[in-house]
């Protein structure tokens, strides 16, 4: 299986919110529904406090609790990679996999009552691109590539800075890594 | 099937309430599957009134199911005498429970659409291919009992009743219990909270609609010993909340859910009829709490989006829903005793 991830530089992230409008743009998706966003979080200890600006998604996680969950098989995984994608044609919305997300990374497409979510932009990753936020990037604090290829720049990077993932404890593996 | 029923036994006061129901539930049911979005459901809050009410009536009917297994099972007269009955009522109970399931989906096709695609990995797929095989159990053992084929086939159905009930009874709890992240639903422990509340209710079902039998005493005895059970693991769930550390647990357990079980097992032999619906009421309480509780603490951009705690109330159309469900429940069990009981003992035994 290729394990496909992100890097997320924190200390370069401005939280400008860009990744957050070219995925609206690239994916089209309507108002009021988001597939990423921007979290504004306190690090340190008093006094020596910083703000961490966090660009977070669904983490396409190695062990997807929303792929197990599905009833129907409508979220699954793309190919032979990690990415966790939802056929709208197979979701009946019964919304296990929002109960199942740890990260509520899920929303209910209004009004056809199906269940949407990053995609990590698998059409253009198909075309050798990166995902729209990736690109769009003003700071370039993202990266997306190959985890497991040693010498792909996410993995270059994660052998070289200090790393967080979100909530390892619930066991989810998740893909998208944080640089501290 | 009896042909003496006249128009002027569906006259009656009953029958009003439940059309009624029906009418009002029906409109609101119709609307949300083919116009537009009534529910008070968001991103993250997402399963709340309607699903609530197919977990109550299916667990209710797998009580039903499960009682009538057992007095088939171990030969109690007192039960296999009202057969029948029983049949009838958990169908009806199983069958209100699918329409609300039906509007919370949407759809009737997905909840076919569910048994047609199937993930074994799921604890969703597992219910709903439990409670189909049990609605299937049922409507064969009915049809059995009213050409009068019994024999060989008796001893089995039963066992496969009892089997695939009590196992649809744990699924439910499993599809809350195998959720990770939230840390109010966590645990196997909600898979016997979901089997003994089908007891209680199906056994206070059971009280409340067959009343003055034989019946009602055997009922009644499994309602207080399962009551009794179920007042013990709310206890010990607020025992445990009370001293939880777990980060993000808000609780959904109180002593006040205690009170319809104490109740019911003091004075059951006064009121039983009463007491019994105030069983189904506790039960309807609990099982309310923990899957609305659950899901009130956001995990992530719901949080920004909805705030980090979440307050929900049912509204209007939400709560016609669970009228629709038991209408349809109620209009069913109706219908049987009136078109499909006329040669049965129904009487005070
Ligand atoms: S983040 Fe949530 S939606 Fe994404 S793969 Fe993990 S469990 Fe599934
Ligand atoms: S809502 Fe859709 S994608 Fe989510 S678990 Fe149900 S069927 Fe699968």
């Amino acid at each position: 299986m290729i394990r496909y991830g992100m890097v997320i530089d924190t200390q370069l992230c401005i939280g400008c919110g860009d990744c957050v409008v070219a995925c609206k743009t690239e994916n089209k998706l309507p108002a009021g529904l988001n597939r990423d966003w921007v979290v504004e979080a306190t690090r340190g200890r008093y006094p020596d406090l910083t703000t961490e600006f966090r660009s977070e998604r669904c983490n396409h996680c190695s062990h997807a609790t929303c792929v197990h969950t599905c009833p129907t098989g409508a979220s699954h995984l793309w190919k032979d990679t990690n990415i966790v994608l939802v056929d709208p044609g197979k979701c009946t919305g019964c919304k296990a996999c929002i109960a199942a997300c740890p990260y509520d990374a899920r929303l209910i497409m209004t009004p056809d009552g199906y269940i949407d979510k990053c995609t990590f932009c698998h059409h253009r990753v198909e075309k050798g691109e990166d995902p729209a936020c990736v690109s769009s990037c003003p700071t370039h604090c993202m990266h997306f590539g190959i985890l497991d290829e040693p010498s792909s720049a996410v993995s270059r990077l994660l052998a070289s800075r200090q790393q967080k993932v979100l909530l390892d404890e619930t066991g989810n593996q998740p893909n998208v890594y944080y640089l501290i | 099937m009896n042909s003496n029923v006249s128009r002027n036994d569906f006259l009656t006061p009953t029958w009003f309430l439940i059309a009624a129901g029906l009418v009002a539930g029906g409109a609101v049911g119709i609307y949300e599957m083919f116009f537009g979005h009534l529910f008070a459901t968001n991103s993250s809050l997402v399963w709340t009134l309607p699903l609530v009410t197919y977990i109550f009536l299916a667990l209710m009917s797998t009580g039903v199911s499960l009682v009538l297994a057992y007095g088939l099972i171990m030969h109690d007269e007192t039960i296999t005498r009202h057969t029948r009955a029983l049949l009838i009522m958990a169908i009806g109970m199983l069958l209100g429970a699918f329409t609300a399931l039906a509007t919370e989906l949407g759809s009737l096709l997905n909840m076919v659409w569910i048994l047609l695609s199937p993930n074994p990995s799921s604890p969703i797929w597992w219910m709903g291919t439990l409670y189909s095989i049990e609605l299937v159990l049922l409507i064969v053992k009915l049809i059995m009992d009213l050409t009068g084929r019994h024999g060989v086939f008796d001893k089995p159905l039963a066992w496969g009743t009892l089997i695939v009930a009590g196992a649809a009874a744990i699924t439910i709890g499993a599809v809350f219990g195998t959720v990770i992240g939230r840390p109010d639903y966590h645990g196997a422990f909600l898979s016997v909270v979901t089997l003994v509340s089908a007891l209680v209710s199906g056994a206070a079902a059971i009280v409340l609609l067959r009343p003055q039998s034989a019946l009602t005493e055997t009922a009644g005895r499994i309602f207080r010993q399962t009551a009794l059970i179920f007042a013990a693991l709310v206890l010990i769930r607020v025992v445990y909340e009370a001293h939880s550390t777990v980060v993000g647990m808000l609780g959904w357990a109180s002593v006040w859910m205690l009170v319809p079980f104490v109740l019911a097992l003091v004075l059951l032999q006064f009121a039983p009829r009463v007491l019994a619906l105030v069983g189904i009421l506790g039960v309807l309480w609990v099982q309310y709490s923990f899957i609305i509780t659950g899901q009130l603490v956001s995990l992530g951009q719901t949080a920004h989006w909805y705030g980090a705690v979440q307050s929900y109330q049912p509204n209007i159309p939400e709560a016609l829903i669970l009228v629709l469900g038991i209408a349809v429940a109620a209009a069913l069990i109706k219908l049987g005793e009136q078109y499909l009981m006329s040669n049965q003992r129904q009487d005070a035994t």
